[in-house]
């Protein structure tokens, strides 16, 4: 209900006899009063409903069945509104009146005025009724003011939502896109330069051969790129299930299941039991492989890998280290190394997406990832880890 | 030994795509019986409707590799289509794609033999001939 000054403060004037309600209705006008006389209650619903500030009623027009009808017509009103009720009696008659105001008391504010009336006893009542009802309307305006900031926060929320959504199922088709689409051309180039280079290599100077196999490369190198990148893209705005992990059996199904990675399980040594954590475990499986892988990538020349994973409690934490002897890593790029395309030298194999990858993975899982360079007693080892929540 | 060779159908609407299958199936020893370039072509073949219904020149297949992205009916629904058919269950079903996507290989693992990264490799076609010789009880040829 819209606040409407006129409507708000008139009063509705029921009385079923004599010239009663003409009567009060002329006088509250000449007091400034805006009011409408009404025979009966039925009458008056339709207006009542409409909005109004005080009901001014005499006693005769309560009789029989009146009285019900009007505390349906009260029941009726909205949470916040009470509109007060102004009830005149005759004289010696007042048992009666205070029966039908109890009727209503609980409903509404009544006021009782006792016949005969005076002109100013009339207008304080209804005045004091018209500032009660005032309060009302306050509180009414609140609620409405309060009903359309909740609209319109519940609007910009279901809009937001429908934006998100949206733009996720945006980038999940341009992902999709660009591992299919994108990648097409560089099949081309690789695999027609490899072509060339097996079928007609008796052909082709050493020169063009070195060029070829360079072209080759460096498509497989874009192509790899892609890959990881979509991975990251996953591994960022993929959904993540906390649950505990088996520790060692997440290890166990990396080792096993990895082809490059089961190849070399000889030179991986695994300190059982690594414990348990709270994780998720396909973000765990894609950090220890890309450890593993990036332990195996980095060995020193001639000398096997020796790699060693193995867990510790800190804290509540439960940090998992993958420990290798390879190349090493100079302290002073500890942390750069796990941004995004950033590779120890040029000549290092890897797109330099694999560690942020395991950073995110991390992340993602509450946790972080780090290294020590120079870890333990013996200085040619790197100590690659993860902390997780420990599962107690 | 026995000389029986799969008969392949080879479903890719790619050209470059499918010069390196079909290298890599010949570096293989396996040849494609025929190759469609759409989804449909690849369903009028196997159904042998009009053009396709001289089973000789035109025999159901022993292996079927079919690319993902494809006019009219994507490798998807294909694989979906081919495990209706009483006819075809012998089929053994691949899936090409360009794409390693989670999606994708979940969706092909419940309707396809296996499924390869492009491009496919020699040693893609081994796997597809070892699959064919276990499903024949024969010896692999070396």
């Amino acid at each position: 209900m819209a606040p409407h000054p006129q409507i708000d403060r008139r009063i509705l004037v029921v009385a079923p006899t004599g010239a009663d309600a003409s009567n009060v209705v002329r006088i509250l006008k000449e007091h400034g009063f805006e009011a409408e006389a009404f025979r009966d209650i039925s009458r008056l619903v339709e207006a009542f409903i409409h909005g109004c500030g005080v009901v001014l009623i005499t006693e005769e027009a309560l009789l029989g069945k009146q009285s019900a009808v009007l505390g349906n017509v009260l029941d009726s009103q909205p949470k916040w509104s009470n509109v007060p009720l102004v009830l005149i009696t005759s004289g010696g008659a007042e048992k009666a009146g205070v029966n039908k105001r109890r009727g209503f008391a609980n409903r509404v504010p009544v006021t009782m005025l006792e016949r005969p009336l005076r002109t100013s006893t009339l207008t304080s009542a209804i005045e004091a009724a018209l500032a009660s009802r005032e309060q009302q309307y306050e509180i009414r305006d609140l609620l409405l003011e309060r009903e359309a900031i909740l609209n319109s926060l519940e609007a910009r929320v279901t809009e937001r939502t429908a934006n998100l959504t949206a733009m996720i199922h945006e980038m999940e088709s341009f992902s999709y896109s660009v591992s299919h689409d994108l990648r097409a051309p560089l099949r081309v180039i690789f695999g027609y330069a490899d072509a060339v280079l097996e079928d007609y290599a008796a052909e082709l100077p050493e020169e063009g051969r070195r060029l070829l196999q360079k072209i080759s490369n460096a498509a497989r190198r874009m192509d790899r790129l892609t890959q990881d990148l979509l991975a990251y893209t996953r591994v960022a705005n993929g959904e993540v299930t906390m649950e505990p992990l088996n520790v060692d059996d997440i290890v166990e199904h990396v080792l096993e299941g990895y082809p490059s990675i089961q190849e070399a399980r000889h030179y991986i040594r695994v300190e059982k039991p690594l414990g348990s954590c709270v994780g998720h475990a396909p973000s765990l499986e894609q950090i220890l492989s890309n450890l593993l892988d990036n332990a195996l990538k980095f060995a020193r020349p001639g000398v096997p890998p020796d790699i060693v994973i193995s867990s510790a409690p800190i804290g509540d934490r439960l940090r998992l280290s993958v420990t290798d002897r390879g190349i090493g890593i100079d302290p002073k790029n500890a942390q750069r190394i796990f941004g995004m395309f950033e590779r120890i030298g040029n000549e290092a194999p890897g797109t330099g997406i694999g560690l942020a990858i395991v950073r995110k993975c991390a992340q993602r899982m509450n946790g972080k990832a780090g290294l020590t360079p120079q870890a333990g007693d013996r200085h040619d080892r790197t100590e690659f880890w993860v902390e997780l929540e420990r599962n107690k | 030994m026995n000389t029986l060779r799969p008969i392949v159908l080879l479903v890719e609407d790619n050209e470059e795509d499918r010069y390196l299958a079909k290298r890599a199936l010949s570096k293989g020893g396996l040849k494609a019986v025929f190759e469609a370039s759409d989804g449909k072509e690849a369903v009028d073949y196997l159904m042998g409707n009009d053009r396709f219904s001289d089973r000789n020149a035109f025999p159901l297949p022993d292996i079927i590799l079919l690319d993902l992205k494809l006019p009219e009916m994507d490798g998807h629904e294909i694989a979906e289509w081919i495990k209706t058919r009483a006819e075809l269950s012998s089929c053994l079903v691949y899936i090409l794609s360009s794409s390693g996507e989670p999606r994708d290989r979940e969706r092909a693992a419940t309707n396809a033999r296996g499924y390869f990264v492009k491009p496919l490799t020699v040693a893609n076609v081994a796997d597809v001939s070892r699959a064919f010789c276990e499903q024949m009880h024969l010896q692999p040829e070396i």
